[in-house]
């Protein structure tokens, strides 16, 4: 077999492979035959000690194309193939608004009680001043100035609880923020970094 | 020999190789057939997949005698795949060598 003859069949051999890789090594091999004949061997001698082009081809394949299937099952691709696959986003979203129902509820009960709380220490506060007038309202034998202090304090708990509230409202908006990118990252594949 | 296990420690002696100085695949290729008896070719599609893996780097040098050569380079990576597979390598030897010695012995 002359050179030409060995570069036909080893593209043919060759086809599947990515095209970077295949240029680089038809390189290899034209380098090889011009430093072969430059040392005074012939065509027939160089393609005699380098195998036939199947053979070559055959190691290239084995070599480069399992490469190609395991950079392919690398984890993010791995999670995106899951993404893809069973809808992975889809089952995320049902997923997540029930957590976010959850803890939207939570968060309006919380509200609501203190609320409540600031409304019952404000009652606290007044009763003692309107209960001598509205036969319905008693003091139940609590000194009327105890009451009063009482209802400031009850009320001061409120408001905090009031507060504390809008600190977990934020920090949990926060967190759904966080959430929802690292989706969108994963989804459009800008974690490949990591 | 087998060849699956040829082509295994094809890769430990062309890294072997490329430590002591860079070559140009002609020349690398010539010096392992040289002792090992195996198909040339085969070594250029290995080259290529050592340098994929960053095991090795290329560069191109003017020669005396023509176009420039491709020669080739270990990384430090490829340094130490070299002594993970030196070490493979020996592991496997001595566990055939106490394999032969054993059954000598019966």
């Amino acid at each position: 077999m002359n050179k030409k003859q060995f570069f036909k069949e080893f593209r043919e051999e060759l086809k599947q492979l990515p095209k970077e890789d295949f240029d680089s090594i038809i390189e290899d091999f034209e380098e090889h035959f011009e430093i072969g004949l430059s040392k005074g061997r012939n065509e027939e001698e160089i393609v005699e000690s380098l195998g036939t082009p199947k053979t070559i081809a055959k190691h290239a394949k084995a070599y480069l194309l399992v490469r190609r299937a395991e950079e392919k099952s690398s984890l993010i691709n791995f999670l995106r193939a899951i993404y893809a696959t069973i809808g992975l986003g889809f089952f995320n979203l049902i997923f997540m608004s029930v957590i976010l129902i959850g803890l939207s509820f939570l968060l309006f009960g919380f509200f609501l009680a203190a609320g409540a709380i600031i409304f019952a220490g404000i009652a606290s506060i007044v009763s003692p001043f309107i209960s001598p007038y509205i036969e319905s309202i008693t003091l139940g034998g609590i000194n009327p100035i105890a009451l009063f202090f009482l209802g400031f304090g009850i009320t001061a708990f409120g408001l905090l609880f009031f507060i504390a509230n809008g600190y977990i409202a934020r920090w949990f908006y926060n967190i759904i923020i966080k959430y929802l990118k690292m989706n969108i990252k994963i989804i459009t594949g800008e974690l490949n970094e990591i | 020999m087998d060849t699956q296990f040829k082509k295994g420690v094809l890769e430990l002696c062309v890294l072997t190789y490329l430590q002591k100085k860079d070559y140009y695949g002609y020349e690398l290729v010539t010096e392992i057939s040289k002792n090992i008896s195996i198909s040339e070719g085969t070594i250029y599609p290995l080259l290529r997949r050592l340098k994929v893996d960053g095991f090795v780097n290329t560069y191109l040098r003017e020669s005396k005698e023509g176009p420039p050569r491709k020669y080739y380079q270990v990384t430090l990576k490829g340094k130490k795949q070299s002594q993970r597979l030196r070490k493979d390598w020996n592991e496997f030897n001595l566990k055939v060598n106490i394999l032969l010695e054993g059954d000598l012995l019966e």
